[in-house]
């Protein structure tokens, strides 16, 4: 991969990161499913990101993945359960799904992204 | 090439390892759920105990079992056949044997609804469509339209209120010319379709009332109509549908039989009803209006918020955050054909204006009776004729059943046949009625039995016992104003009839009035004979000053919205029937209102109302964590008073404790003090087995003892699979016919619920199985049931909404019960210090436990309000540590409380077979946990190596 190519795709996770988290914050309030780790990780996500756009250091991007992946996977956690009602065509756990496929999407979108501008 | 290989595979591991820990964490979380999804036990009890509740079946084995599931699939085929109504028959049932080649019409005759959704099983893999019932029986089916409805790409959608069916377009001249050879009989078959979480509409995708006959469905009769020359109409639906047209000669039908929700086996009970194998013998457990609407309830049924609800932050998210709405039952006691019999008994007495327009929606003008009513609550025909009598009455009988009446029916046609019987009392109306709004119904179903299969010219004296507590009205001026049960002096008439009309125009008869009519309009004399009066000389308010030792008075102004808005509503007064409710869709939350709910929700950060009283005890108070002594075993038929239950629950840790709250599908081991793991499932209409007839089809089969037997069977199978409680039955009302779970719930009637519910949980009870009825209670619409505001009359909630529940607790010893969504007023049901604990507990007597329903309620609120379960909410660790942090003696009482209950209530169900000295609990882990744990540790495992991996070749880099 050449390095322009890295930097787009570093460059992409960490705005995606950042509107992600965003996006969460003032939705999941509404919604009353707030969670602070989640916001921490995004956050730390493009922190990381940022940093390696100027920084040559080698683990910025990974450690960028690795908070988006570690994110990913509490969000299926939190949400899961929801998602349950829509298999079940119930309205028994409640949650606003579509806002939660966004969320698992935006973040593993990102991931993705990430992963790849990492290599 | 190495370093960049562990950079990318590193954040994958991250990936998979989060999410497969979370989802572990979720699957441990419900580990009760696993494991009956996949059929295996958590914990395993290597030494039983005696057996205290004995399956009639003998030992627990496969064999037994084997033995058991053939009598409850027999057992579901009578309740099918007994509770199926006979609403029109023009002598086309039962069907000659010159009956060989059907035509099944409507889509649903290939889809038919077997329940609606909720909990319970699923269809059973050895379940019997219609199609299946018929040709089993010998009829042969046109194939070709079975082939069209089944390739259809209509589907009914709960969720729109599309009924999904095919109009006039389906039919092609292929279909129309396959008539020809399939032309004995058109069988109609027309579902609806509604459950947990959805009311059917009373405005629907195609802009018309969801219970009203849809344009398509007008299509199929008409081609039925124009090609058959006999045409059946079997109604599919737990709910009324609108079946007011039956006598059109356009799309009109030769008979009509109401089969509710008919679960695995139901359909060959009909089946054997269509070929005279069976006869007819259900009554409607609803009134069958010509036009739903016209229900009073149903002016108020579904979506309101307040209007300034943003004003006072108030918010609908989610299950704990729904604070915006309200529902408010301005019909008070009317409901069902306590307002329908009503009116009709002051309109032919013309007095209270109730011949005004108002509530007038089928009628033309002027409120009518008959142009309202299509079928009243209690009406079913049969293949044969009754004649019923009153021939005996005494009012000697013991407390609880203090009247008996005798009645004798004659089967008076030439098939044999049985057929239910109702017995209805009207209580005396009075000026201090009116002037202190004591609302009284013309009459209430009090008793019910069924007679045996009568052979032609056979009659029966059947005997049935009435509770006087039924015939008492709550008077919340009584006794200065603190208000309690009132049994005014007066005459009590008590009837019999095909229904509560018939009933009703016997007591009418009785007292000389004329003008009577049937629900079709047709004059009728009544028949005095079928009528007796007792005479109550003095008016009695003191037999029901206190129930349960407690003293019965007014509790729940809370409940009712003038308390809060002084004259926000008028409710319903049958002294003027202009009160007609009208749609409140305007209300506006008072400050104080609103600060009460906004208690309860995240606006305060916590959800809890409740704090630590200042001047309330530590936790020292209490013994906690105490040597063993004493097993679960020691405590068989220790009486609840008992003093050696604190002795046993001070052996408990507060850790333990408040791990017995949380049923994630069932309840963890104790192993200290011997209780091994227990499930519970979810009902009503089965026990984790077989998908049973339903509920209400049950309740309209008016058989006490095959509602009792409905119960029993409930244990049977409880006994054979191990469980030890069941989230079953319902006994919400029928408050309106939209209603998306009337299906699983009795009727209309909250008497005849409460009768049913005494019947059916008691049954349960004596064999063993904790009966969590359900959702208790005044969960009357599916429609923001996450927290809807519900206010009436505290008359109207005693004698509506918590009546139904009553009866499983008074007269069945239930020991469970699972509370609503709902809020009494402002306060959730589960979070309700009035109902849960002055009325349940103090009033009625119950010393069960009450479980959340599935993650509803605060922990500390739940617990002080009367809640000892949280369903599928784990709320152990956040009451622990309020409990030790604030050393909250007070919390500490209500959890050692809510822990007795739930002792009390398993060791008195077939829980105790298990339990003895010897028994040994292997609360080990199930295999699929162990196969969670090593995928866990081998993504982690990998994420650590990579991350090794990683660091080893950056430094080889750098070396470099």
């Amino acid at each position: 991969m050449k390095e322009y190519q890295s930097y787009d795709l570093r460059t992409a996770a960490a705005a995606l990161s950042l509107i992600t988290m965003i996006y969460y914050f003032i939705q999941s309030h509404t919604d009353s499913c707030y969670q602070p780790v989640i916001v921490v990780l995004l956050l730390l996500a493009a922190l990381c990101e940022n940093l390696s756009l100027f920084n040559r250091a080698d683990f910025l991007p990974m450690a960028a993945a690795m908070c988006l992946g570690v994110c990913f996977g509490l969000m299926l956690y939190y949400v899961l359960p929801s998602f349950s009602d829509l298999w079940n065509q119930v309205n028994f756990i409640g949650g606003n799904t579509t806002a939660y496929f966004i969320y698992l999407g935006a973040i593993l979108v990102s991931f993705l992204f990430a992963e790849a501008g990492a290599a | 090439m190495k370093k960049n290989i562990w950079k990318r595979l590193t954040p994958l591991f991250a990936l998979l390892l989060t999410s497969a820990i979370g989802s572990s964490l979720l699957l441990w979380q419900y580990d009760g759920m696993v494991d009956e999804a996949l059929g295996v036990k958590h914990t395993n009890v290597t030494v039983g105990g005696e057996t205290v509740f004995a399956s009639r079946y003998g030992d627990i084995n496969s064999t037994n079992q084997t033995a058991m599931l053939a009598d409850l699939r027999a057992h579901n085929v009578q309740t099918q056949e007994e509770g199926s109504v006979l609403l029109k028959n023009n002598g086309i049932l039962p069907l000659d044997s010159s009956v060989k080649m059907i035509t099944l019409l409507g889509r649903a005759s290939v889809d038919p609804v077997y329940r609606y959704t909720s909990g319970g099983p699923g269809f059973n893999d050895d379940g019997v469509s219609l199609r299946d019932a018929l040709e089993n029986a010998g009829f042969t089916i046109n194939e070709t339209v079975a082939s069209a409805y089944g390739t259809s790409k209509k589907t009914r959608d709960k969720f729109s209120g599309d009924i999904g069916e095919e109009g006039e377009a389906f039919f092609t001249d292929a279909i129309v010319k396959s008539f020809t050879e399939y032309n004995d009989l058109a069988i109609v078959l027309f579902s609806r379709y509604g459950g947990e979480g959805t009311d059917l509409m009373r405005k629907d995708v195609d802009g018309v009332s969801q219970l009203s006959l849809h344009e398509s469905e007008k299509a199929v009769l008409r081609m039925a109509r124009a090609h058959f020359s006999r045409v059946l109409l079997l109604v599919n639906s737990g709910n009324p549908i609108e079946l007011g047209w039956m006598d059109r000669e356009d799309y009109g039908v030769d008979a009509c039989l109401w089969i509710g929700t008919p679960g695995s086996y139901g359909f060959e009970g009909v089946v054997h009803l269509l070929t005279g194998q069976a006869n007819p013998s259900g009554a409607l457990i609803d009134t069958y209006a010509v036009d739903s609407l016209s229900a009073p309830a149903t002016q108020n049924f579904g979506d309101y918020t307040y209007s300034n609800a943003g004003e006072f932050g108030l918010t609908s998210v989610g299950v704990h955050d729904v604070t915006d709405k309200y529902l408010v039952e301005s019909e008070g006691i009317y409901v069902g054909y306590r307002y329908y019999e009503t009116r009709y008994e002051d309109l032919v007495r013309n007095r209270f204006q109730a011949n005004s327009q108002a509530g007038s929606f089928a009628s033309q003008g002027a409120w009518n009776y008959a142009e309202e009513v299509a079928f009243p609550f209690g009406y079913g025909l049969s293949y044969t004729t009754f004649s019923r009598e009153i021939t005996g009455f005494s009012d000697a009988g013991e407390s609880g059943e203090e009247f008996t009446l005798e009645v004798t029916v004659k089967n008076t046609g030439d098939i044999a046949g049985k057929t239910p019987v109702q017995i209805y009392v009207q209580v005396p109306y009075t000026e201090y009625d009116r002037e202190n709004l004591v609302e009284k119904s013309a009459v209430q179903l009090v008793g019910f039995g069924k007679t045996k299969l009568l052979a032609p010219g056979e009659e029966e004296t059947v005997t049935v016992r009435v509770d006087k507590y039924l015939l008492a009205s709550y008077d919340s001026h009584a006794h200065d104003q603190k208000g309690g049960y009132t049994l005014e002096a007066g005459s009590y008439f008590f009837a019999t009839g095909n229904g509560a009309h018939e009933a009703l125009n016997n007591i009418l008869a009785k007292q000389n009035i004329d003008g009577l009519y049937d629900h079709n309009g047709m004059p009728v004399q009544g028949e005095p004979s079928a009528a007796c009066v007792w005479t109550l000389e003095q008016t009695d308010d003191s037999t029901y000053l206190t129930m349960g030792g407690s003293i019965v008075e007014n509790r729940m102004a809370d409940a009712d919205i003038n308390t809060w808005i002084p004259g926000a509503v008028t409710y319903l007064t049958r002294q003027d029937w202009n009160t007609f409710p009208k749609e409140l869709t305007s209300l506006s939350a008072t400050a104080a209102m609103a600060e009460v709910l906004n208690l309860s929700t995240n606006g305060e950060g916590s959800y809890e109302m409740y704090t630590r009283p200042s001047d309330g005890p530590g936790i020292d108070a209490y013994t906690q964590g105490a040597d063993v002594t004493l097993l679960l075993t020691d405590m068989k038929g220790v009486p609840f008073e008992d003093e050696k239950w604190d002795a046993f629950i001070d052996q408990m840790t507060i850790l333990q404790m408040t791990t017995m709250t949380s049923d994630m599908g069932g309840l963890k081991a104790v192993k200290d003090i011997g209780f091994p793991a227990v499930s519970q499932n979810d009902g009503p209409d089965g026990a984790g087995g077989v998908q049973y007839v339903g509920q209400s089809v049950a309740a309209a089969a008016f058989n006490p003892s095959l509602m009792a037997d409905r119960g029993d069977f409930f244990a049977e199978e409880a006994l054979f699979s191990g469980r030890v409680a069941v989230w079953s039955p319902g006994a919400d009302i029928h408050r309106t016919p939209f209603g998306g779970r009337n299906f699983e719930y009795y009727s209309e009637d909250s008497y005849y619920s409460y009768l049913c519910a005494g019947l059916e949980v008691g049954a349960m009870q004596k064999k063993g199985l904790v009966s969590s009825i359900k959702h208790f209670a005044g969960n009357d619409q599916e429609m923001n049931r996450y927290g809807v505001c519900t206010f009436t009359t505290e008359q109207a909630w005693r004698q509506g909404p918590l009546r139904g529940f009553e009866g499983a607790f008074t007269k069945g010893g239930g020991l469970s019960t699972m509370t609503s969504y709902s809020r009494y007023g402002l306060v959730l049901t589960c979070e309700n210090d009035v109902v849960n604990n002055q009325i349940l507990r103090g009033e009625w007597g119950f010393k069960g436990f009450t479980i959340t329903d599935a993650g509803s309620g605060t922990p500390l609120d739940s617990l002080a309000g009367g809640t000892d379960e949280f369903c599928m909410n784990d709320n152990a660790k956040a009451i622990y540590q309020w409990i030790t942090r604030n050393d909250d003696g007070t919390m500490l009482g209500h959890l050692r409380q809510a822990n007795k209950r739930i002792f009390y209530s398993y060791v008195n169900s077939n829980l105790a077979n298990r339990l003895s000295y010897d028994m040994v609990i292997d609360d080990g882990l199930s295999w699929w946990q162990y196969a969670v744990i090593a995928l866990d540790i081998l993504l982690g495992v990998l994420t650590v190596a990579g991350l090794v991996l990683y660091g080893r070749s950056l430094k080889k880099g750098k070396e470099n």
